[in-house]
């Protein structure tokens, strides 16, 4: 992956780190939203009310038993506020409430329901036996009264009994009323038949009439009464408020709990935003030191910069010197290697000089006696006095000297030593010329000179390095002087010429190769051409360029510094004049040197 | 003399220095010259040769390659290099492969060049075993080079009436007297199993070891302990012509190297860091040629060796004298 796409996905992945972070946050946040209190504590009041009003009513149903008809009002009432209450607690939605369904919640309303429907139902078997019964309880007395109000009953003579027993009647029917137990139950029984059985006799209809009106009422009432007590029992206000209280319990727990899990939430949001604090810090933190980094790398840049270019300058001043040092040790190699060359040249002529010389002289050492005995012999023949003894003696070590001098045949090489000597010294003082024409020393730098000379006498020096390697060929043309440095334009031709016998050095075959000197008058008679040809193995035509460059060089590493051929074509620039190469591979490479006349 | 003339071939490739070498000798040796280093080496297979002198820069055969040439038709010809110049190699070449006699300079002394030839001449004469002077049998010379050519001229044919060597045959030393002992210890891998390795750093510890033991071969640096070791090695040639001396040091003065193989005859040159094999074989060598001086004195003599003609530094020479006056004591 590319670098760019690299930062550009780091980028994306930065930014949605960045969101999720946030989101993450915004959640928390949410998830620590306040708890709607007041819809809870309306809810526990909703309940308390219930609770209250369940209570109220079980109180007005008692009340309904003791009192009148406005209590029905008043039950009605509280039956309406508690359906009310009821329809409002259904309203409720538990899961927006406490964050989730909670079955036992659900379950403990679902209890108070049914108690609450059973409440209900009892009411209402209540308020309908209560009425009868109120209706008994009411009319009973004026029944009773009425009863009593009738004539017949004084007339009788048990009409006083009568009286008695039905105020009795009235009397233990109220006491039950009261007091419903069986004792009792069993007296208003027990009155009830006294005054049937009375009734009977009194054989009076309205009083029959009367007697079985306040009997119905009577039993009326024993059996609501009864009645009315178990239903009483049976209300379940007790299990209802509990119930309710029970349903409260729960849902001030599912508060409790959501309170702790908000809490929790907001305990996590803290830290998460203590974290993101942190983080930004660090971040805004790292941000500074980079800054100030930067403030500070921009400081130092400009000196930074300077001290680079100082650097560079000063290494770039070394390289120059060393450079021209190359340079120098360049020619210092090439004029060592010369030298090297020369005094080997002559160290031959000398050494069979000298031998020839040593030679001669223990010759003239043997001669010179023999000269002279010859001398003393003639002498001796030519004069007055012939001694023979001496003159035998004489010819006698004369004839010895001359057999060994025949025998050596010394004396007949005699012509060749001194020829080979003579020779040797000519080729010595060759040399020497040589030397002085290549460095020409003698004279001023700048002379007038003909290039053939300055060829012959390159020619001379380089002669140990390439004797052995080429042939030479001269084909020297009719040029005219030309004004140079000749020293210089020596160390040109000495360059190339020993690059071409160089060129030749792989020959398979054993043939020397040949370099042609050619040098003529350019068409246009301002220039004079010198060609240095070879038939080497040649240069490729991509290199015809470089070959002038500093320090390119083909051969192996040592064997030479690559600077002979940028010297060349240095020096004839500084002539005014061209050096140019023209080759082919497997051929032979010629370079041609033109300088103004 | 009673003797015939010995052979004596001379090659250079300017024939006036031929014509002056020829008129030089002709008188007492039969004198064959040519400029054709095969010319030459024909010549010898041909007819018995004492002497053989070569120039180096030659343009159809170089000097060093017709000398090896030479030294393995006929191992028994002297060899020696006349030259106006020879480059560096060309000397280490000489010593190595062609292990001359006498490296001479051009231009040359007449009576200097006469006393090296006669002093070769009488050397390959008695290895060749045609001087009148023989008399022990030994004188049928084994010569143990490397690389035997099959010619005629090679003397093993007479090995058969060599008898044996009265001499025991005690295992030499091999002395190291160099101050980097990586090569004590290549000398020692190699050769520790059959020979005694010593180690010598001062010239003191050199002397030592040459008068307590029976060193063989002697391996040495130009310098040892910073003393010049070269008059040492020169002076122990003249006495122990059966040492063979191997020089190991950094090549870079032919001068020196060639005064070495004059006056100390060093049987090879091996220029540092060396390469551990070429070590390893010219230490075989070494001990090959040391015991073929032993069992043959007069092979030794081939040895000879002129008088050093610089004079060393006092403290050296007063060590040497010092041990060689011990020798004489003994």
């Amino acid at each position: 992956m590319s670098q760019k796409a690299k930062s550009f996905f780091s980028f994306i992945l930065i930014i949605l780190l960045v969101l999720f972070l946030l989101g993450a946050w915004g959640y928390l946040l949410y998830k620590t939203q306040d708890v709607d209190r007041s819809a809870h504590y309306n809810l526990l009041t909703s309940i308390s009310d219930l609770k209250r009003l369940t209570t109220k009513m079980s109180k007005d149903v008692l009340g309904l038993r003791l009192a009148s008809e406005n209590v029905y009002d008043e039950l009605s009432n509280t039956q309406f506020g508690i359906e009310k209450k009821n329809q409002a607690l259904h309203q409720f939605n538990f899961k927006v409430l406490y964050g989730l369904e909670s079955p036992e919640a659900q379950q403990g309303l679902l209890a108070y329901q049914a108690l609450l429907e059973k409440n209900s139902t009892l009411i209402e078997q209540f308020k309908t036996s209560n009425g009868i019964y109120s209706n008994s309880i009411v009319y009973l007395p004026v029944s009773i009264r009425e009863l009593l109000s009738t004539r017949s009953i004084d007339k009788h003579k048990k009409g006083m009994q009568f009286r008695l027993v039905t105020n009795q009647f009235l009397a233990k029917t109220l006491e039950y009323s009261l007091e419903s137990n069986t004792e009792n139950k069993n007296r208003v029984l027990g009155s009830m038949e006294a005054i049937r059985n009375l009734a009977k006799q009194i054989k009076d209809e309205d009083v029959e009439f009367q007697v079985d009106i306040a009997t119905s009422h009577a039993e009326s009432i024993l059996k609501y009464k009864s009645e009315l007590d178990e239903i009483l029992q049976a209300m379940p206000t007790l299990d209802t408020v509990k119930s309710l209280e029970n349903l409260a319990i729960i849902l001030t727990r599912l508060q409790e709990n959501r309170l702790a899990i908000v809490d929790r939430y907001r305990q996590i949001l803290v830290g998460f935003s203590a974290l993101l604090l942190a983080l930004l810090g660090f971040i805004g933190l790292r941000l500074r030191r980079s800054y100030s980094n930067l403030q500070q790398a921009n400081e130092t840049l400009e000196d930074k910069v300077e001290e680079r270019t100082q650097a560079l300058r000063s290494a770039f001043d070394r390289l120059k010197t060393s450079q021209a040092q190359l340079v120098q040790s360049e020619k210092m190699a090439a004029l060592g290697q010369m030298v090297a060359g020369v005094a080997h040249e002559i160290n031959t002529p000398l050494g069979y000089v000298k031998s020839n010389v040593e030679l001669l002289q223990d010759l003239l050492e043997q001669t010179i006696p023999f000269v002279k005995g010859s001398a003393n012999l003639t002498k001796m023949l030519t004069s007055e006095e012939i001694k023979e003894e001496a003159l035998q003696q004489q010819i006698q070590s004369l004839t010895e000297q001359s057999d060994d001098f025949g025998e050596d045949g010394l004396l007949n090489d005699v012509e060749d030593i001194i020829k080979d000597m003579t020779f040797g010294l000519e080729t010595i003082h060759e040399l020497v010329l040589g030397l002085k024409d290549f460095s020409r020393m003698d004279q001023t730098t700048t002379g007038e000179v003909n290039l053939n000379e300055c060829l012959d006498s390159t020619l001379l020096i380089a002669k140990n390095e390439i004797k052995h390697k080429v042939e030479i060929n001269k084909e020297y043309g009719k040029i005219p002087n030309i004004t140079c440095a000749p020293s210089q334009i020596n160390q040109v031709f000495l360059n190339i010429i020993k690059n071409a016998a160089h060129a030749m050095d792989e020959k398979p075959d054993g043939t020397l190769g040949m370099v042609t000197l050619k040098t003529n008058q350019d068409d246009t008679g301002r220039f004079v051409k010198v060609e240095i040809s070879d038939n080497g193995k040649g240069i490729p035509v991509e290199l015809h360029k470089k070959i002038f460059d500093p320090f390119f060089t083909t051969k192996a590493v040592g064997q030479g510094t690559g600077l002979g051929l940028s010297i060349s074509f240095k020096i004839i620039e500084e002539h005014k004049g061209n050096l140019q190469v023209s080759s082919v591979v497997g051929s032979g490479t010629t370079f041609t040197i033109s300088l103004p006349v | 003399m009673s003797h015939t003339k010995a052979g004596l071939v001379f090659v250079d490739d300017e024939p006036r220095i031929l014509r002056a070498l020829t008129l030089l000798f002709k008188r007492e040796y039969n004198v064959f010259s040519t400029e054709n280093g095969n010319e030459a080496l024909d010549y010898i297979n041909k007819n018995k040769v004492h002497v053989l002198v070569s120039d180096q820069r030659m343009p159809i055969m170089q000097g060093v390659e017709v000398l090896a040439k030479a030294k393995q038709i006929s191992p028994n010809t002297m060899r020696l290099l006349l030259t106006g110049y020879a480059d560096l190699q060309a000397v280490i070449d000489s010593v190595n492969d062609c292990e001359i006699y006498r490296y001479v300079n051009k231009p040359w002394s007449n009576q200097q060049l006469k006393k090296n030839i006669a002093e070769a001449a009488t050397i390959s004469e008695t290895l060749f075993g045609d001087t009148s002077q023989a008399s022990s049998p030994n004188n049928q010379t084994e010569i143990q080079t490397v690389a035997i050519a099959s010619s005629p001229k090679v003397q093993l044919k007479s090995a058969k009436n060599v008898p044996k060597p009265a001499i025991a045959k005690t295992k030499a030393s091999i002395l190291i007297a160099h101050a980097d002992k990586s090569y004590f210890t290549l000398v020692k891998n190699a050769y520790g199993s059959t020979h005694g390795i010593l180690q010598a750093s001062t010239i003191d510890e050199v002397f030592q070891h040459l008068s307590s033991s029976n060193v063989g071969v002697l391996i040495s640096n130009k310098k040892v302990g910073g003393e010049d070791m070269s008059f040492v090695l020169k002076s122990l040639k003249m006495d122990h012509p059966t040492l063979v001396s191997i020089l190991l040091a950094q090549a870079d003065d032919s001068k020196f190297l060639s005064s070495l193989i004059n006056e100390a005859q060093i049987f090879k040159y091996i220029s540092m860091p060396g390469d551990p094999a070429a070590l390893k074989k010219a230490v075989g060598y070494a001990m090959q040629r040391h015991y073929t001086y032993s069992r043959n004195p007069l092979l030794a003599k081939s040895q000879q060796v002129e008088a050093p003609t610089e004079l060393p530094s006092k403290s050296v020479s007063d060590k040497v004298l010092g041990y060689l006056r011990r020798l004489v004591k003994k």
